[in-house]
């Protein structure tokens, strides 16, 4: 399995926050989530890996081939795009085109056009423009990405996209991602990063958790839910069971926590019910251990 | 496609403006600004049989707007990441390539407006008989030269509020000071090595300025 | 291809029993292509490794083969493995049948008679 990017050690200091090491690979021809909470680190290092923000330390391989995010060549490959303020806001739909051109050479004007049509912003080329401050924060989003679709790129990274934006929003957001990897069967990959990964679970292939800096579990979503369990039970149980799990949390009549695959057949023995979990609950387990273990 | 940006595609990468409709804008504001000016003098000089004091105020409220001008130039385009938009640019295929390019035309405009609106106002000087002579147009044009690679200097400063303060004192001082250039009659030998010493420096504290904005604050 | 999301089985095990049954009942010949991974996915509004996993279990199974850089394809199926899964779909069906039948309170002849009337209706 080939991989768009593998970062090894990057490190980033600043003056009340480090980031890494942070070792983590992004498989390619597939949708990565990067999940943790505010703080946790996820746009430092998305960032970082675009070229927007230096690194203290460590390096990134990029398309098994490219180290360098200062080459032209490697920055017209990837199309990033940040959550907010990602253009200036007195800018139009033409004053974006006309950047946009200018600042890679796979912007196609044509396909922008559509995609303003497709999420009914308007026309770059009407005489009349729309300010970007004057439109909604999900329209302000749709705008900024329907820029970075219009490069034919092999790395889309979207730093928080989904957090502007309502469940049916998300969920288009969700089609968008798949049309992208279709487009170039195999060859297109896609990161984003996200603290709440509920809307986007069934787009999700390769999961990576942050929390404090650093990478905590990264895997294939599939391997994940078999490596981890979902374990509910009755209070009766709670005692014996609370040591074979990972995160716990129980009350006066039930118990439900994350454990192990590995613990799951003593767990079942203890009258539990043990299944797979979601990504959604994962994630809260991780991180929740994580937060318990700072 | 393997192009490059010019110096005016980088600024219309970044500002959505040309160099061309840059200079026209600041010009034609400054020239406006300093017709008005001359005009109202002229009328009160007139009034009042003082005609030869009106070139030193002319000179020395044009003298100081186009500071301000300048300043607003050259720092109303430093787009630091923190500003929207900042992310955007430093993603671009260029990166600090484009945004070094982007600064330069600014400059380039900035020389731009100064030759431009000195070149008017010598031409406004003899339109309107305000009494100044050649050679004080030659040493304000040296001075504000300095001014150019002075800000440039300030910039670098880390302390804005000790940038400012050092801005300001810059604009009393000339206005102070400016006076006595409206009172030279003829350009000394030392005059045009000032002036060649000026214009050595615009290009070199641009430099020095860029290089310092990469390692301290471009990526950081 | 009805997926089920919301139950515990896994979506591409789902997929995989789809796609099993159409080929040991020869809807999916061998050397016919299966949906490309993604374009899958695309359609069925999930994620690509879902329908990954999906065809590597069939791979697994030697029920389809990868061709790198031109997706799966289905293999040739065994005729007499066909047959076999045939047989013990008649089986169970017939299981059924005879289920019905004691409760209809029918008889082994009627049930003869019934499955004679019916073999030589055109179906």
């Amino acid at each position: 399995m080939k991989n768009v990017i593998e970062i090894k050690g990057i490190t980033k200091h600043y003056k009340d926050f480090t980031l890494g090491g942070v070792d983590a690979v992004i498989p390619c021809g597939f949708t990565t989530a990067l999940i943790g909470v505010n703080g946790a680190g996820k746009t430092t290092l998305i960032d970082i890996l675009c070229g927007v923000t230096g690194k203290s330390g460590g390096e990134a391989l990029y398309f098994g081939e490219m180290r360098d995010i200062d080459d032209p060549a490697l920055r017209d490959r990837i199309g990033y795009c940040s959550s907010m303020n990602f253009f200036p806001p007195n800018w139009t739909l033409k004053t974006i085109a006309d950047s946009m051109e200018l600042g890679f050479d796979n912007f196609d004007r044509a396909r922008f056009t559509e995609l303003c049509r497709r999420f009914k912003l308007g026309d770059p080329a009407d005489k009349k423009q729309k300010n970007l401050a004057k439109l909604s924060d999900g329209n302000r989003m749709r705008t900024y990405l329907a820029a970075v679709l219009s490069r034919d790129t092999e790395l889309l990274v979207l730093d928080e996209p989904a957090s502007s934006l309502d469940p049916l929003a998300r969920d288009m957001l969700c089609d968008l991602f798949r049309e992208y990897l279709a487009e170039r069967d195999g060859e297109r990959s896609v990161l984003f990063s996200t603290h709440n990964i509920s809307d986007m679970e069934n787009v999700t292939d390769y999961a990576v958790f942050m929390s404090h800096g650093k990478v905590i579990a990264q895997g294939f979503v599939e391997d994940l839910k078999q490596s981890y369990q979902l374990v509910h039970g009755d209070a009766a149980q709670a005692a014996k069971a609370k040591p074979l799990m990972m995160t716990f949390s129980g009350n006066a009549t039930s118990f439900e926590g994350i454990a192990l695959a590995a613990q799951a057949d003593k767990l079942r023995a203890l009258d539990t019910a043990v299944e797979a979990p979601t990504l959604q609950q994962l994630s809260v387990g991780l991180l929740r251990k994580a937060e318990q273990d700072e | 496609m393997n192009k490059t940006l010019t110096l005016s595609q980088a600024v219309k990468l970044y500002t959505g403006s040309s160099i061309g409709r840059l200079t026209v804008k600041f010009t034609g504001l400054l020239f406006a600004q300093t017709c008005l000016t001359t005009l109202i003098f002229a009328v009160i000089g007139w009034a009042e049989g003082k005609t030869d004091r009106i070139s030193d105020f002319v000179s020395l409220i044009f003298l100081v707007s186009l500071m301000l001008a300048h300043m607003f130039l050259l720092g109303g385009h430093l787009f630091p990441r923190s500003v929207p938009g900042g992310k955007f640019f430093r993603s671009t295929k260029e990166g600090f390539a484009g945004y070094q390019k982007m600064r330069t035309g600014v400059l380039l405009v900035s020389i731009l407006i100064l030759v431009l609106s000195f070149g008017g106002m010598y031409l406004l000087n003899m339109a309107v008989p305000i009494g100044t002579n050649a050679a004080a147009y030659v040493i304000l044009l040296i001075v504000s030269l300095y001014m150019i690679s002075f800000l440039n200097f300030l910039q670098m400063l880390p302390n804005e509020g000790l940038a400012n303060i050092l801005r300001i004192t810059a604009l009393t001082l000339t206005g102070i000071f400016s006076a006595g250039l409206f009172t030279v009659q003829r350009v000394e030998w030392w005059h045009w090595l000032a002036g060649a010493v000026a214009l050595l420096l615009v290009p070199l504290s641009h430099l020095i300025l860029l290089r310092h904005y990469r390692k301290y604050f471009w990526n950081t | 291809m009805k997926i089920y999301q919301n139950t515990n089985e896994p979506i591409y095990k789902q997929i995989a029993a789809q796609f099993r049954e159409q080929i040991l009942t020869g809807q999916l010949q061998g050397g016919d292509p299966l949906p490309s991974i993604r374009a899958l996915a695309q359609d069925l509004r999930i994620s690509v490794i879902t329908t990954m996993k999906a065809y590597e279990e069939l791979s697994a199974e030697g029920l389809v083969t990868a061709t790198k850089g031109k997706g799966y394809f289905v293999n040739a199926q065994d005729a007499q493995l066909l047959a076999e899964q045939h047989m013990r779909q008649l089986e169970e069906h017939l299981t059924d049948a005879i289920y019905s039948a004691r409760i209809a309170g029918m008889g082994l002849d009627e049930v003869q008679q019934t499955l004679a009337a019916l073999w030589d209706m055109d179906i």
